[in-house]
């Protein structure tokens, strides 16, 4: 990734900026708010309900709690890009 | 909250947080997607340090089954991207549900009762995201209860109720001087002051200490459990040899439920016969906790802390399950239908104590606790439903017309005692009470049960009370013509 400085940043320029990115993604996810990049795709964030679960071998039944998870969803046209 | 994210808004953030220039920044901001396609579509793996993984997997070709034609087509293979959260993220974003745990659960649990619990401990950590020590605590303790459905009924309640937390921390303070005052005249005392008042009680707590030094000098002093008696005050760490302690926390269980009891015998004596039922079975299933989790407190003092949270559970419970038993009477009608006709030998003796609760209001305390020496668990369960529901009625009765009800209370019992309260078939958990037939029609060609629902009581939704009462088989098949009965409602109290 570090190959971000075909913008003409240096490596350390580029790692830092980065990371500030991923930290606004992060602020902007947990805020519960959807992030769509054109072209690319979206990340949004979705509620898990909780679940019972079986262990198939032990036959154990588990009550998984309930989560938030970051969902990614690729745009047609990465889809597209992909093929 | 849900508002739509755009890239010009993360260039915003980071002219925010770098000091970029805006142009930069959405320059910046769309290189690094840009380079994540790309180098995805070579390497077909993209890892970003704090967000996570970018993936290019690649679908094979199925088959599968058009849904609504039937017929078998063809899915290609095709690659498809896949986004797994780098582990921080991943934690960011679930901070508010962080504490739960996968937790096993009993074989004994029936599911329903468990998903509608769940959806309460949903709500309550979302109202407050602490306390999981209490949800935990409250799930453990469902799995040790399991096996009486009335408890389970209970529950739900409970945690509910757990919300306020201040009431939790006067609790505590309450609880933790208690033990030592079992079997004292100070018990007495306290049984006799209004104990609804914080500060009172803490004046009583108060006596108490005092009353702990005085044993002190009477009992032996045993060294060895200052860790485990941390959470308490100094003396009673001492007074309490480490294998009283479960002993002590259930005296301490039963000297709360006395005072409170005088507590809710101010307020309400239905409740209070209620909650005679329930501490009875609190006190059955407290002791199997405190088999199972002997051990467990022994070593720690967060089990102390457990422990505590979980009497307290208990008692909110038997404090709430009386206004819950007057919030829900249907729930105990349609269970009482199921014991009483199996009871021809001991039928008398449900008989005779349904007819105390209507001469004497005290005896039936008396009463229930008696029988329940007498007879086996279940039985008792039985027994006291019975005369609860002679309580509710007796409250009906007395709020309403006082005489219709008592009277058909008495038709009840003598003719029919598998019947419900009122005679007639009730909608579960509904807000009304089906009394009596209020008049009856003909349904007209193209007239509906919703609609005459609308036209009679203002609602459709009171079709279902129709349906009910004319124990109409399938509510979507009624023929014109036919003759309906409408019931007659009222309001069902707390």
């Amino acid at each position: 990734m570090e190959l971000s400085r075909r913008l003409g940043y240096t490596g350390k320029e580029t790692a830092s900026v980065l990371s500030a990115l991923v930290a606004e993604m992060t602020e902007q996810l947990v805020d519960e708010n959807v992030i769509s990049i054109q072209g690319f795709g979206m990340f949004e964030v979705k509620k898990k309900l909780e679940r019972v679960v079986v262990n198939p071998t032990t036959q154990q039944r588990m009550l998984v709690p309930p989560k938030l998870v970051v969902n990614f969803r690729p745009s047609p046209l990465l889809k597209e890009k992909m093929q | 909250m849900d508002r739509k994210v755009l890239l010009q808004d993360l260039a915003d953030g980071l002219v925010r947080r770098r000091g970029l220039t805006k142009k930069d920044a959405e320059q910046f901001v769309r290189t690094v997607f840009d380079m994540v396609s790309q180098y995805l579509e070579v390497d077909k793996l993209v890892k970003i340090k704090g967000l996570g993984t970018f993936k290019v997997i690649q679908v094979s070709s199925r088959e599968s089954v058009n849904v609504n034609t039937g017929e078998r087509i063809r899915i290609d293979g095709h690659a498809k991207v896949t986004f797994v959260p780098d582990a921080v993220l991943k934690d960011e974003v679930n901070k508010p549900f962080i504490h739960f745990e996968t937790v096993v659960i009993n074989d004994s649990t029936p599911l329903e009762d468990m998903e509608r619990m769940d959806a309460v401990e949903v709500q309550e950590e979302e109202a407050e995201d602490c306390n999981d020590g209490v949800v935990n605590e409250s799930m453990s303790e469902r799995n040790g209860v399991s096996e009486s459905l009335k408890e389970e009924q209970e529950h739900p309640e409970v945690v509910c109720e757990n919300a306020p937390s201040e009431e939790i921390l006067v609790d505590v303070d309450l609880e933790q001087p208690e033990p030592v005052v079992e079997e004292n005249p100070v018990c007495q005392e306290e049984d006799d002051a209004p104990v609804s008042e914080l500060l009172q009680e803490a004046e009583v707590s108060g006596v108490d200490t005092e009353n702990s030094v005085e044993e002190n000098s009477s009992e032996d002093v045993a060294p060895e459990s200052p860790l485990q008696e941390a959470e308490d005050t100094p003396d009673e760490a001492t007074t309490v040899p480490p294998q009283d302690t479960s002993m002590s926390v259930e005296h301490l269980q039963t000297d709360y439920q006395r005072v409170e009891h005088q507590k809710v015998e101010d307020l309400n004596v239905a409740s209070q016969r209620v909650e005679h039922q329930t501490i009875e079975n609190q006190h059955i299933v407290q002791q199997e906790r405190e088999l199972s989790e002997k051990k467990g407190m022994r070593i720690t003092p967060w089990g102390m802390v457990g422990l505590l949270f979980l009497v307290l559970i208990l008692m909110l419970g038997s404090y709430y399950a009386g206004y819950y038993g007057l919030l829900c009477p249907t729930c105990t009608y349609e269970r009482l239908a199921r014991p009483k006709p199996e009871t021809t030998v001991k039928g008398k003796a449900p008989s005779v104590q349904a007819v105390a609760p209507v001469v004497k209001r005290d005896t039936t305390t008396g009463v229930i606790s008696e029988v329940s020496k007498e007879e086996p668990a279940d039985r008792v369960a039985g027994v006291r439903r019975d005369t609860m529901r002679q309580g509710v009625a007796k409250e009906t009765a007395v709020g309403g017309n006082a005489k219709e009800t008592a009277k058909r209370n008495e038709v009840a019992k003598e003719k029919e005692p598998a019947s419900t309260l009122s005679g007639y078939d009730q909608v579960p958990g509904a807000k009304y009470v089906i009394t009596g037939t209020r008049r009856t029609t003909v349904i007209q060609p193209g007239q509906t049960l919703r609609s005459i629902a609308l036209e009679e009581y203002g609602s459709k939704g009171y079709a279902s009370y129709i349906i009910v009462h004319n124990g109409i088989k399938d509510p979507n098949r009624v023929e014109a013509g036919k003759i309906l009965k409408l019931p007659e409602l009222e309001m069902r109290r707390r």
